[in-house]
Protein backbone atom coordinates (compact mmCIF):
# COMPACT_ATOMS: atom_id res chain seq x y z
CA UNK A 1 0.00 0.00 0.00
CA UNK A 2 1.03 3.31 -0.93
CA UNK A 3 1.53 6.75 1.61
CA UNK A 4 0.60 9.72 0.44
CA UNK A 5 2.96 12.77 1.48
CA UNK A 6 0.98 16.07 1.30
CA UNK A 7 3.96 18.87 1.61
CA UNK A 8 1.46 21.45 2.76
CA UNK A 9 0.41 19.38 6.05
CA UNK A 10 3.91 19.30 6.94
CA UNK A 11 4.70 22.77 6.32
CA UNK A 12 5.06 23.76 10.27
CA UNK A 13 8.11 20.99 10.47
CA UNK A 14 10.29 23.38 8.71
CA UNK A 15 12.84 22.62 5.92
CA UNK A 16 13.67 19.44 7.28
CA UNK A 17 10.58 17.52 7.22
CA UNK A 18 9.49 18.46 4.15
CA UNK A 19 12.98 17.36 2.48
CA UNK A 20 11.79 13.49 3.21
CA UNK A 21 8.44 14.37 0.99
CA UNK A 22 9.08 13.75 -2.33
CA UNK A 23 7.19 15.83 -4.96
CA UNK A 24 3.54 14.59 -5.77
CA UNK A 25 4.85 13.66 -9.12
CA UNK A 26 7.63 11.31 -7.95
CA UNK A 27 6.08 10.01 -4.64
CA UNK A 28 3.90 7.10 -6.29
CA UNK A 29 7.83 5.62 -7.18
CA UNK A 30 9.16 6.80 -3.63
CA UNK A 31 9.70 3.74 -0.98
CA UNK A 32 6.38 3.85 1.38
CA UNK A 33 6.63 6.27 4.54
CA UNK A 34 4.64 6.24 7.28
CA UNK A 35 2.63 9.74 8.39
CA UNK A 36 -0.11 9.93 10.30
CA UNK A 37 -0.53 13.30 9.26
CA UNK A 38 -1.25 12.22 5.54
CA UNK A 39 -4.59 10.43 4.03
CA UNK A 40 -4.59 7.17 3.09
CA UNK A 41 -5.30 6.86 -0.79
CA UNK A 42 -9.15 5.03 -1.46
CA UNK A 43 -8.60 1.70 -3.13
CA UNK A 44 -9.71 2.82 -6.31
CA UNK A 45 -6.86 5.40 -6.96
CA UNK A 46 -4.51 3.15 -5.31
CA UNK A 47 -1.60 2.58 -7.61
CA UNK A 48 0.28 3.50 -9.73
CA UNK A 49 -1.64 6.80 -10.66
CA UNK A 50 1.67 8.91 -11.45
CA UNK A 51 2.88 6.17 -13.81
CA UNK A 52 -0.73 6.37 -15.44
CA UNK A 53 -0.84 9.94 -16.14
CA UNK A 54 2.54 9.95 -17.66
CA UNK A 55 1.73 7.42 -19.90
CA UNK A 56 -1.67 9.69 -20.94
CA UNK A 57 0.16 12.55 -21.19
CA UNK A 58 2.49 10.85 -23.50
CA UNK A 59 0.01 9.33 -25.81
CA UNK A 60 -2.01 13.01 -26.34
CA UNK A 61 1.67 14.64 -27.20
CA UNK A 62 2.19 11.38 -29.30
CA UNK A 63 -1.03 11.61 -30.85
CA UNK A 64 -0.61 15.77 -31.44
CA UNK A 65 2.25 15.26 -33.12
CA UNK A 66 1.19 12.84 -35.34
CA UNK A 67 -1.45 14.61 -36.58
CA UNK A 68 0.12 17.56 -36.39
CA UNK A 69 2.71 15.82 -39.23
CA UNK A 70 0.04 14.67 -41.02
CA UNK A 71 -1.74 17.95 -41.45
CA UNK A 72 1.39 19.80 -42.82
CA UNK A 73 1.74 16.76 -44.92
CA UNK A 74 -1.70 17.33 -46.03
CA UNK A 75 -1.29 21.12 -46.46
CA UNK A 76 2.03 20.22 -48.28
CA UNK A 77 -0.35 18.18 -50.95
CA UNK A 78 -2.79 21.08 -50.88
CA UNK A 79 -0.37 23.60 -51.75
CA UNK A 80 1.10 21.24 -54.98
CA UNK A 81 -1.76 20.51 -56.17
CA UNK A 82 -3.03 24.32 -56.68
CA UNK A 83 0.92 25.08 -57.28
CA UNK A 84 0.09 22.45 -60.38
CA UNK A 85 -2.82 23.55 -60.98
CA UNK A 86 -1.79 27.39 -61.63
CA UNK A 87 1.18 25.81 -63.27
CA UNK A 88 -1.29 24.39 -65.90
CA UNK A 89 -3.66 27.22 -66.03
CA UNK A 90 -0.83 29.22 -67.34
CA UNK A 91 0.78 26.99 -69.27
CA UNK A 92 -2.47 26.21 -71.31
CA UNK A 93 -2.72 29.93 -71.75
CA UNK A 94 0.44 30.33 -72.74
CA UNK A 95 0.31 27.32 -75.39
CA UNK A 96 -3.11 29.14 -76.76
CA UNK A 97 -1.58 32.35 -77.14
CA UNK A 98 1.42 31.26 -78.65
CA UNK A 99 -0.68 29.28 -81.27
CA UNK A 100 -3.17 31.93 -82.00
CA UNK A 101 -0.32 34.14 -82.57
CA UNK A 102 1.56 31.90 -85.14
CA UNK A 103 -2.19 31.07 -87.09
CA UNK A 104 -2.90 34.81 -86.82
CA UNK A 105 0.89 35.78 -88.18
CA UNK A 106 0.13 33.48 -90.89
CA UNK A 107 -3.60 34.18 -91.99
CA UNK A 108 -1.67 38.34 -91.79
CA UNK A 109 0.91 36.65 -93.68
CA UNK A 110 -1.52 35.01 -96.62
CA UNK A 111 -3.54 37.99 -96.81
CA UNK A 112 -0.82 40.24 -97.36
CA UNK A 113 0.25 38.00 -100.10
CA UNK A 114 -3.56 37.84 -101.02
CA UNK A 115 -4.01 41.89 -101.58
CA UNK A 116 -0.78 42.19 -103.19
CA UNK A 117 -1.45 39.86 -106.06
CA UNK A 118 -5.12 41.11 -106.77
CA UNK A 119 -3.47 44.90 -106.20
CA UNK A 120 -0.85 43.38 -109.28
CA UNK A 121 -3.57 41.96 -111.15
CA UNK A 122 -5.55 45.61 -110.76
CA UNK A 123 -2.38 47.42 -112.07
CA UNK A 124 -1.90 44.87 -114.85
CA UNK A 125 -5.36 45.52 -115.73
CA UNK A 126 -5.34 49.07 -115.91
CA UNK A 127 -1.99 48.42 -118.08
CA UNK A 128 -4.18 46.86 -120.60
CA UNK A 129 -7.14 49.33 -120.37
CA UNK A 130 -4.17 51.95 -121.39
CA UNK A 131 -3.04 50.13 -123.75
CA UNK A 132 -5.63 49.33 -125.46
CA UNK A 133 -7.04 52.93 -125.63
CA UNK A 134 -3.26 53.60 -127.54
CA UNK A 135 -4.16 50.95 -130.02
CA UNK A 136 -7.99 52.45 -130.55
CA UNK A 137 -6.10 55.64 -131.28
CA UNK A 138 -3.90 53.70 -133.47
CA UNK A 139 -6.40 52.28 -135.29
CA UNK A 140 -7.94 55.94 -135.89
CA UNK A 141 -4.88 56.91 -137.49
CA UNK A 142 -4.43 53.60 -139.45
CA UNK A 143 -7.91 54.42 -140.81
CA UNK A 144 -7.29 58.19 -141.63
CA UNK A 145 -4.21 56.40 -143.80
CA UNK A 146 -6.49 53.58 -145.77
CA UNK A 147 -8.87 56.62 -146.71
CA UNK A 148 -5.79 58.34 -147.49
CA UNK A 149 -4.37 55.61 -149.52
CA UNK A 150 -7.94 55.11 -151.43
CA UNK A 151 -7.94 58.34 -152.37
CA UNK A 152 -4.60 58.66 -153.84
CA UNK A 153 -5.35 55.22 -155.71
CA UNK A 154 -8.53 57.05 -156.80
CA UNK A 155 -6.43 59.81 -158.12
CA UNK A 156 -3.79 57.62 -159.67
CA UNK A 157 -6.59 55.63 -161.55
CA UNK A 158 -7.94 59.20 -163.15
CA UNK A 159 -4.50 59.96 -164.00
CA UNK A 160 -3.74 56.91 -165.68
CA UNK A 161 -6.88 56.75 -167.43
CA UNK A 162 -6.02 59.79 -168.81
CA UNK A 163 -2.68 58.59 -170.27
CA UNK A 164 -4.40 56.08 -172.39
CA UNK A 165 -2.60 52.59 -173.33
CA UNK A 166 0.51 54.06 -171.79
CA UNK A 167 -1.05 54.40 -168.05
CA UNK A 168 -2.87 51.04 -168.39
CA UNK A 169 -0.06 49.34 -166.22
CA UNK A 170 -0.26 52.00 -163.61
CA UNK A 171 -4.17 51.36 -163.60
CA UNK A 172 -3.44 47.89 -162.39
CA UNK A 173 -0.80 49.29 -159.63
CA UNK A 174 -4.09 51.65 -159.22
CA UNK A 175 -6.51 49.01 -158.36
CA UNK A 176 -4.04 47.17 -155.75
CA UNK A 177 -3.90 49.75 -154.23
CA UNK A 178 -7.74 50.26 -153.61
CA UNK A 179 -7.65 46.77 -152.89
CA UNK A 180 -5.41 46.71 -150.40
CA UNK A 181 -6.58 50.11 -148.54
CA UNK A 182 -9.82 48.66 -148.39
CA UNK A 183 -8.44 45.71 -147.08
CA UNK A 184 -6.36 47.81 -144.38
CA UNK A 185 -9.73 49.70 -143.59
CA UNK A 186 -11.51 46.02 -143.20
CA UNK A 187 -9.16 44.77 -140.59
CA UNK A 188 -8.28 48.24 -138.80
CA UNK A 189 -12.04 47.74 -138.17
CA UNK A 190 -11.78 44.22 -136.68
CA UNK A 191 -9.21 45.58 -134.86
CA UNK A 192 -11.17 48.13 -133.35
CA UNK A 193 -14.13 45.96 -132.71
CA UNK A 194 -11.79 43.93 -130.57
CA UNK A 195 -10.37 46.20 -128.97
CA UNK A 196 -13.90 47.90 -128.04
CA UNK A 197 -15.04 44.41 -126.97
CA UNK A 198 -11.66 44.13 -124.35
CA UNK A 199 -12.14 47.31 -123.28
CA UNK A 200 -15.70 46.48 -122.07
CA UNK A 201 -14.83 43.61 -120.13
CA UNK A 202 -11.63 45.12 -118.24
CA UNK A 203 -13.84 46.99 -115.96
CA UNK A 204 -15.31 44.04 -115.37
CA UNK A 205 -12.33 42.51 -114.44
CA UNK A 206 -11.34 45.19 -112.38
CA UNK A 207 -14.78 45.10 -110.41
CA UNK A 208 -14.28 42.09 -109.53
CA UNK A 209 -10.62 42.43 -108.20
CA UNK A 210 -11.90 45.56 -106.31
CA UNK A 211 -14.59 43.04 -105.31
CA UNK A 212 -11.89 40.48 -104.07
CA UNK A 213 -9.75 43.15 -102.29
CA UNK A 214 -13.09 44.11 -100.27
CA UNK A 215 -13.64 40.36 -99.67
CA UNK A 216 -10.17 39.88 -98.38
CA UNK A 217 -10.11 42.83 -96.52
CA UNK A 218 -13.47 41.90 -94.96
CA UNK A 219 -12.40 38.56 -94.07
CA UNK A 220 -9.12 39.81 -92.47
CA UNK A 221 -10.80 41.83 -90.50
CA UNK A 222 -13.52 38.84 -88.97
CA UNK A 223 -10.22 36.94 -88.25
CA UNK A 224 -8.81 39.98 -86.14
CA UNK A 225 -12.14 39.94 -84.50
CA UNK A 226 -11.75 36.15 -83.90
CA UNK A 227 -8.32 36.85 -82.63
CA UNK A 228 -9.23 39.07 -80.46
CA UNK A 229 -12.31 37.00 -79.20
CA UNK A 230 -10.10 34.03 -78.52
CA UNK A 231 -8.15 36.22 -76.55
CA UNK A 232 -10.67 37.48 -74.38
CA UNK A 233 -11.92 33.85 -73.71
CA UNK A 234 -8.75 32.58 -72.83
CA UNK A 235 -7.93 35.67 -70.47
CA UNK A 236 -11.24 35.39 -69.50
CA UNK A 237 -10.95 31.34 -69.13
CA UNK A 238 -7.34 31.99 -67.17
CA UNK A 239 -9.52 34.23 -64.59
CA UNK A 240 -11.77 32.04 -64.18
CA UNK A 241 -9.80 28.98 -63.61
CA UNK A 242 -7.89 31.11 -61.05
CA UNK A 243 -11.25 32.13 -58.92
CA UNK A 244 -12.19 28.30 -58.60
CA UNK A 245 -8.71 27.47 -57.55
CA UNK A 246 -8.84 30.54 -55.05
CA UNK A 247 -12.44 28.82 -53.75
CA UNK A 248 -10.48 25.13 -54.11
CA UNK A 249 -7.65 26.70 -51.80
CA UNK A 250 -10.26 28.41 -49.63
CA UNK A 251 -12.10 24.76 -48.81
CA UNK A 252 -9.27 22.82 -48.39
CA UNK A 253 -8.18 25.22 -45.73
CA UNK A 254 -11.56 24.68 -44.09
CA UNK A 255 -11.08 21.35 -44.37
CA UNK A 256 -8.21 21.29 -42.62
CA UNK A 257 -8.61 23.82 -40.38
CA UNK A 258 -11.68 21.11 -39.28
CA UNK A 259 -9.30 18.39 -39.60
CA UNK A 260 -7.52 19.61 -37.08
CA UNK A 261 -9.51 20.65 -34.51
CA UNK A 262 -12.99 18.07 -35.34
CA UNK A 263 -11.38 14.95 -35.77
CA UNK A 264 -11.69 12.08 -33.85
CA UNK A 265 -8.50 12.53 -31.85
CA UNK A 266 -9.34 15.83 -30.17
CA UNK A 267 -12.90 14.05 -29.35
CA UNK A 268 -10.77 11.16 -27.98
CA UNK A 269 -8.51 13.57 -26.32
CA UNK A 270 -11.67 15.20 -24.87
CA UNK A 271 -12.53 11.98 -23.46
CA UNK A 272 -9.17 11.73 -21.84
CA UNK A 273 -9.78 15.09 -20.41
CA UNK A 274 -13.02 14.31 -18.86
CA UNK A 275 -11.28 11.52 -17.03
CA UNK A 276 -8.74 13.27 -16.12
CA UNK A 277 -10.30 15.88 -14.55
CA UNK A 278 -12.12 13.51 -12.74
CA UNK A 279 -9.68 11.63 -11.20
CA UNK A 280 -8.38 15.00 -10.45
CA UNK A 281 -11.31 15.75 -8.60
CA UNK A 282 -11.26 12.55 -6.52
CA UNK A 283 -7.77 12.75 -5.50
CA UNK A 284 -8.61 16.29 -4.70
CA UNK A 285 -11.92 15.35 -2.53
CA UNK A 286 -10.12 12.45 -1.07
CA UNK A 287 -7.37 13.81 0.11
CA UNK A 288 -7.90 17.77 -0.65
CA UNK A 289 -4.88 18.11 -2.81
CA UNK A 290 -5.38 20.12 -5.89
CA UNK A 291 -3.10 18.72 -8.61
CA UNK A 292 -1.12 21.95 -10.08
CA UNK A 293 -1.68 24.06 -13.18
CA UNK A 294 0.68 22.00 -14.87
CA UNK A 295 -0.56 18.48 -14.23
CA UNK A 296 -4.26 19.10 -14.70
CA UNK A 297 -5.51 18.37 -18.34
CA UNK A 298 -6.74 21.64 -19.25
CA UNK A 299 -4.02 22.66 -20.29
CA UNK A 300 -3.58 19.61 -23.18
CA UNK A 301 -3.57 21.57 -26.12
CA UNK A 302 -5.06 20.73 -29.32
CA UNK A 303 -2.77 21.76 -31.78
CA UNK A 304 -2.85 25.38 -30.36
CA UNK A 305 -5.50 25.84 -27.85
CA UNK A 306 -7.11 24.47 -24.91
CA UNK A 307 -10.07 21.98 -25.24
CA UNK A 308 -13.72 22.76 -24.82
CA UNK A 309 -14.92 20.86 -22.54
CA UNK A 310 -12.07 22.06 -19.87
CA UNK A 311 -13.17 25.31 -19.69
CA UNK A 312 -15.62 27.12 -16.90
CA UNK A 313 -19.56 26.93 -18.28
CA UNK A 314 -19.72 30.20 -16.90
CA UNK A 315 -17.07 31.24 -20.01
CA UNK A 316 -19.15 31.07 -23.34
CA UNK A 317 -17.17 30.40 -26.43
CA UNK A 318 -17.32 32.95 -28.95
CA UNK A 319 -18.33 31.05 -32.35
CA UNK A 320 -15.39 29.46 -34.38
CA UNK A 321 -14.14 31.61 -37.01
CA UNK A 322 -15.92 35.03 -35.42
CA UNK A 323 -13.94 37.94 -35.57
CA UNK A 324 -13.95 40.24 -32.63
CA UNK A 325 -11.96 43.88 -33.74
CA UNK A 326 -11.73 46.00 -30.72
CA UNK B 1 5.75 43.09 -53.02
CA UNK B 2 3.25 42.51 -50.51
CA UNK B 3 2.71 43.40 -47.15
CA UNK B 4 5.46 41.46 -44.38
CA UNK B 5 3.04 39.40 -41.56
CA UNK B 6 4.46 37.37 -38.71
CA UNK B 7 2.08 34.56 -38.02
CA UNK B 8 2.94 33.13 -33.97
CA UNK B 9 2.03 29.75 -33.33
CA UNK B 10 3.26 26.74 -31.89
CA UNK B 11 1.52 24.71 -34.08
CA UNK B 12 3.39 24.39 -37.39
CA UNK B 13 0.17 23.16 -39.47
CA UNK B 14 -1.64 26.63 -38.16
CA UNK B 15 1.27 28.69 -39.64
CA UNK B 16 1.45 26.44 -42.67
CA UNK B 17 -2.47 27.20 -42.67
CA UNK B 18 -2.03 30.94 -41.99
CA UNK B 19 0.24 31.21 -44.22
CA UNK B 20 -0.67 29.78 -47.46
CA UNK B 21 -3.79 31.53 -46.79
CA UNK B 22 -2.19 35.21 -46.88
CA UNK B 23 0.58 33.91 -49.84
CA UNK B 24 -2.85 33.23 -51.65
CA UNK B 25 -3.79 37.09 -51.40
CA UNK B 26 -0.01 38.28 -51.64
CA UNK B 27 1.19 38.52 -48.56
CA UNK B 28 4.64 37.86 -47.45
CA UNK B 29 4.79 35.53 -44.31
CA UNK B 30 7.25 35.41 -41.45
CA UNK B 31 6.73 32.56 -38.77
CA UNK B 32 7.72 32.07 -34.78
CA UNK B 33 6.87 29.20 -33.11
CA UNK B 34 6.19 31.13 -29.55
CA UNK B 35 6.22 34.44 -28.25
CA UNK B 36 9.58 34.87 -27.26
CA UNK B 37 10.50 34.12 -30.87
CA UNK B 38 7.98 36.30 -32.24
CA UNK B 39 8.73 39.22 -30.12
CA UNK B 40 12.46 39.16 -31.01
CA UNK B 41 10.97 38.96 -34.78
CA UNK B 42 9.46 41.97 -34.17
CA UNK B 43 12.30 43.39 -32.64
CA UNK B 44 14.79 42.60 -35.57
CA UNK B 45 12.57 43.45 -38.44
CA UNK B 46 11.14 46.85 -38.83
CA UNK B 47 9.20 45.73 -42.33
CA UNK B 48 6.37 43.49 -40.49
CA UNK B 49 2.93 45.17 -40.54
CA UNK B 50 0.89 42.79 -39.11
CA UNK B 51 1.27 40.75 -36.03
CA UNK B 52 -1.17 37.39 -36.14
CA UNK B 53 -0.45 35.23 -32.76
CA UNK B 54 -2.27 32.56 -31.09
CA UNK B 55 -2.21 32.74 -27.37
CA UNK B 56 -1.10 29.69 -25.73
CA UNK B 57 2.33 28.48 -26.59
CA UNK B 58 4.99 27.93 -24.49
CA UNK B 59 8.25 30.13 -23.10
CA UNK B 60 6.14 33.07 -23.40
CA UNK B 61 2.30 32.91 -24.87
CA UNK B 62 0.64 35.31 -26.45
CA UNK B 63 -0.82 37.71 -24.49
CA UNK B 64 2.63 38.94 -22.62
CA UNK B 65 4.50 38.79 -26.50
CA UNK B 66 1.93 41.40 -27.12
CA UNK B 67 2.63 43.41 -23.65
CA UNK B 68 6.15 42.78 -24.29
CA UNK B 69 6.25 44.28 -28.10
CA UNK B 70 3.78 47.16 -27.00
CA UNK B 71 6.38 48.17 -24.57
CA UNK B 72 8.16 49.43 -27.86
CA UNK B 73 6.28 53.20 -28.27
CA UNK B 74 7.71 52.09 -32.08
CA UNK B 75 5.19 49.72 -32.02
CA UNK B 76 2.24 51.32 -30.78
CA UNK B 77 0.42 51.22 -34.43
CA UNK B 78 1.21 47.78 -35.14
CA UNK B 79 -1.72 45.61 -35.78
CA UNK B 80 -1.54 42.04 -33.42
CA UNK B 81 -4.72 40.21 -33.85
CA UNK B 82 -5.22 37.11 -31.68
CA UNK B 83 -6.36 33.95 -33.35
CA UNK B 84 -6.97 31.43 -30.86
CA UNK B 85 -9.16 28.87 -29.48
CA UNK B 86 -9.64 30.32 -26.67
CA UNK B 87 -13.16 32.52 -26.41
CA UNK B 88 -13.00 33.48 -22.10
CA UNK B 89 -14.05 37.04 -22.25
CA UNK B 90 -11.61 37.52 -19.58
CA UNK B 91 -8.85 36.78 -21.78
CA UNK B 92 -10.40 39.06 -24.54
CA UNK B 93 -9.86 41.50 -22.50
CA UNK B 94 -6.93 41.11 -21.83
CA UNK B 95 -5.38 41.03 -25.03
CA UNK B 96 -7.31 44.33 -25.16
CA UNK B 97 -5.74 45.89 -22.70
CA UNK B 98 -2.67 44.67 -23.70
CA UNK B 99 -2.85 46.30 -26.66
CA UNK B 100 -4.15 43.33 -29.32
CA UNK B 101 -6.36 44.70 -32.11
CA UNK B 102 -8.83 41.83 -32.09
CA UNK B 103 -9.70 38.32 -31.68
CA UNK B 104 -10.40 35.71 -34.28
CA UNK B 105 -11.65 32.19 -32.62
CA UNK B 106 -10.22 29.05 -34.14
CA UNK B 107 -10.78 26.88 -36.55
CA UNK B 108 -10.52 30.25 -38.37
CA UNK B 109 -12.25 30.73 -42.19
CA UNK B 110 -9.76 31.80 -44.40
CA UNK B 111 -11.36 34.69 -46.44
CA UNK B 112 -12.48 36.10 -43.53
CA UNK B 113 -9.17 36.02 -42.10
CA UNK B 114 -7.67 37.23 -45.19
CA UNK B 115 -10.05 40.22 -45.38
CA UNK B 116 -9.57 40.47 -41.52
CA UNK B 117 -6.00 41.20 -42.51
CA UNK B 118 -6.41 43.26 -45.44
CA UNK B 119 -8.47 45.63 -43.39
CA UNK B 120 -6.41 46.29 -40.43
CA UNK B 121 -3.10 46.77 -42.56
CA UNK B 122 -4.84 48.93 -45.28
Amino acid sequence: MWRFWDKRKHQDEGEEANKLAPSFDVIMDAPAKECPKCARLPKHVDGTIGEYRARIRERVQSAKDTSETEILAVGDCVKDIVNHTRQYIEESKELLEKNLTAQATSLDNYLGYAKQTVGAQNSTVQQALTLSEDISKAGTAVDKLANQARLLALNAKIESARLGSAGKAFSVITEEMNHLSGEIAKTNHLIADSIKAIKECLPTIMNQTRSQIEKLEAFSSTMRQLKDGVEKSISTTNSTGNTRLDTILELAYSALSHLQYQDPMVQDLQKIDVLMKKLNDEVNGELGIPLTAQDTPVHIKTLGGTLKNSKDDSDPLPDAGEVLLF
Amino acid sequence: MGKLILIVDDSAAVRQQVGMALGQAGFETVEAGDGREGASAVAKNPNIAMVISDVNMPNMNGLEMVSEIKKNPSNRALPILMLTTEGQPALIKQAKEAGAVGWIVKPFNASQLVATVKKLTA
